[in-house]
């Protein structure tokens, strides 16, 4: 029998025990902010043992056979999970109060879909990564459709798992392909054999199916016509929840396949790639101008971040895998920070969804105005917050790798100029029009607003002391 | 002829040999359809058509036919359906890992181990479904 390198393993161990730990809790306990407490507890836990192991581990460990590798890229991803799990539990916890039935199972779905998402993350087999993509999106359909009683997040669940499914067959399709090809389901088998096989039209045509796949789960135009009905339609700390960790956890595996296994035959998928990441950047900057609610502003607005991601894959270096893991951390917490603060912002009656409803909160709501401000300011890509950074780094690394993709760059520079136009709408919404009615707001939710502080904190830190988690990300390619 | 070109042309030939070996399954699908055709369209040819009113009545087993087919089922049997089949299905890896055990246990109890902890989670989800009366019909 193999030998099985527990320690290596005990990030997924802590958060696949905590989420049974969260169901038994929510069978046992009255107050469901104990659950809320347990998964805020093991999602620390998890992100604090991955830092450790992160911080001693210097070669890439195979556990499991070879059905994982654990790596500073698998372990960086795993914090990039925690974090942005840790926040979404936050700013649940109000919005399931309200909501009255199945919080437990709400606690218990995020912690299994973060559980996949690191299972992505570290797969060294094609078969895992679907395995962990499946669990992931098993468990986001039902998060999207929570409220039987909304027919909007009815809608969204539907549409999601009718997309999702069809994604998930296209993609295990082009595993099976490969498979033919290869001979093997490892990720590391690929490589040596591009010599013999790079050519062959099945293989291509499965690599194809791969980037299909990977386009639908982390929205890539023209993969994704779900993606805004889906944040419309879902609770809002649930669309901050598909906004962040699972676009991270598709990235993960979409760049350990392509920038490390394909490598060899970047020539064939790189102008493919290039030419999804233009238009993804483009179709979702100039659709979300003319958004009139929030939450499908951020959606446009997310579907144009996974193209700044993507420009980084082309790079296929290890520059460009470093810099894309920087942005999707901050890219994480400065999305969640924007859309909890849309739920900082509800009334009495209903979420504050429309953009103009946000006339006038600037001077009323000091604080809420602030961190909106900033938020946008960060997902824009101004100085001196960590969203500046991030692309910085994730264009220069694209340059430097490849001089003769430089239209690329010319080309995201201009679309995150457009995309300054958006963000700042709702500024200027909120600082200089007057409201066409008395604002009726709750009092702040303390978890919510701890929530949404901790992201201000980390957007403000990582923009002005980058260097820290610049270390972190540092990887030879392949970790 | 290059390396390369060899490399290149015994990856082709592979890919044709692999092809080659589903020519079976192909002929088995053609034979299996036209059969299944034949036999239809023969049957339609050559068969007598004689209705009489007994014959075109609704047929239950012998017995009069009571009420309508199309009547509405409660949702809980689909409910214990479901978690039947879960737990049905779970309970089908038992089946290898029982092959496998005696020659495994000898290295250590690990195989016990970790067919308890995936016994506890099923016993976790069952303690799940009783407490939130999934298993009550009213």
């Amino acid at each position: 029998m193999p030998e099985i390198r527990w320690e290596l393993l005990t990030p997924i161990l802590i958060m696949t025990g905590t989420a049974l730990l969260a169901l038994v809790v929510d069978l046992v306990v009255r107050s469901k902010k104990t659950v809320a407490g347990v998964a805020c507890l093991g999602t620390l836990a998890m992100s604090a043992s991955s830092y450790l192991l992160l911080s001693g581990l210097v070669e890439p460990q195979n556990v499991f056979g070879e059905m994982m590798l654990v790596s500073r890229y698998s372990l960086f991803f795993n914090m990039i999970f925690g974090a942005s799990t840790l926040l979404v539990i936050l700013i649940s916890i109000r919005t399931m109060e309200r909501a009255h039935q199945h919080q437990g199972e709400y606690y218990m779905l995020i912690l299994l879909a973060t559980v996949g998402m690191m299972l992505m993350a570290s797969a060294n087999e094609l078969i895992m990564v679907f395995l962990g993509l499946e669990l992931m999106s098993l468990c986001l359909y039902v998060l999207a459709g929570f409220f039987p009683r909304d027919l909007a997040s009815n809608e969204a669940g539907m549409k999601y798992l009718l997309l999702g499914a069809f994604a998930s067959g296209l993609f295990l399709y082009g595993i099976a392909l490969i498979y033919g090809n290869v001979g093997s389901t490892n990720i590391t088998e690929i490589a040596p054999q591009l010599p013999r096989i790079g050519e062959s039209p099945f293989f291509l045509v499965g690599v194809v199916l791969l980037i299909v796949g990977f386009g639908f789960k982390v929205a890539l135009v023209p993969f994704h016509q779900w993606a805004p009905d889906v944040y419309e339609g879902a609770p809002t700390p649930v669309a901050a929840f598909i906004s962040a960790g699972p676009k991270a956890a598709g990235f993960a595996a979409f760049f350990r396949i392509f920038a490390d296994a394909l490598n060899g035959i970047s020539g064939e998928w790189l102008m493919l790639v290039a030419i999804l990441a233009a238009l993804t950047m483009t179709v979702g900057n100039v659709i979300a101008l003319v958004q009139s609610n929030i939450k499908r502003m951020l959606a446009y607005s997310s579907i144009a971040h996974a193209g700044y991601v993507l420009v980084a894959l082309t790079a296929a270096n290890g520059d460009g895998v470093s810099s894309a893991m920087f942005y999707l951390f901050v890219y994480c917490i400065m999305n969640i920070g924007a859309f909890g603060t849309v739920i900082l912002a509800e009334t009495k009656d209903s979420e504050t969804v429309q953009i103009r409803s946000y006339a006038g909160i600037g001077f009323r709501r000091p604080l809420l105005g602030l961190l909106m401000t900033l938020f946008m300011l960060s997902l824009a890509g101004f100085p001196p917050t960590a969203g500046f950074i991030a692309k910085l780094n994730v264009f220069k690394s694209a340059l430097q790798a490849h001089p003769q993709l430089a239209w690329l760059i010319v080309l995201a520079v201009l679309n995150a100029v457009v995309s300054a136009y958006y963000y700042l709408r709702l500024v200027v919404f909120m600082y200089m029009r007057e409201p066409s009615e008395p604002l009726r707001f709750l009092p702040y939710n303390s978890w919510s607003l701890v929530a949404v502080l901790l992201s201000m904190i980390g957007v403000l830190l990582i923009g002005i002391l980058p260097s820290f988690l610049m270390e972190q990300t540092s990887v030879q390619l392949f970790m | 002829m290059t390396t390369e070109d060899m490399v290149k042309t015994s990856a082709r030939s592979k890919t044709e040999d692999m092809l080659n070996e589903y020519i079976p399954i192909l002929i088995l699908t053609i034979t299996a359809a036209l059969f299944a055709a034949i036999n239809l369209v023969l049957s339609h040819l050559l068969g007598p058509r004689k209705s009489s009113r007994s014959k075109l009545s609704v047929y239950e087993s012998g017995m009069k036919p009571r009420g309508d087919a199309r009547h509405r089922f409660s949702i809980k049997f689909y409910l214990i359906a479901m978690v039947f089949i879960i737990f049905d299905i779970e309970v089908v890896f038992l089946y290898p890992w029982a092959l496998i055990f005696r020659q495994y246990v000898a290295a250590g109890p690990f195989i016990l181990i970790e067919m308890l902890v995936f016994i506890g989670i099923l016993v976790l989800g069952y303690i799940y479904v009783w407490k939130k009366g999934g298993l009550t019909w009213d």
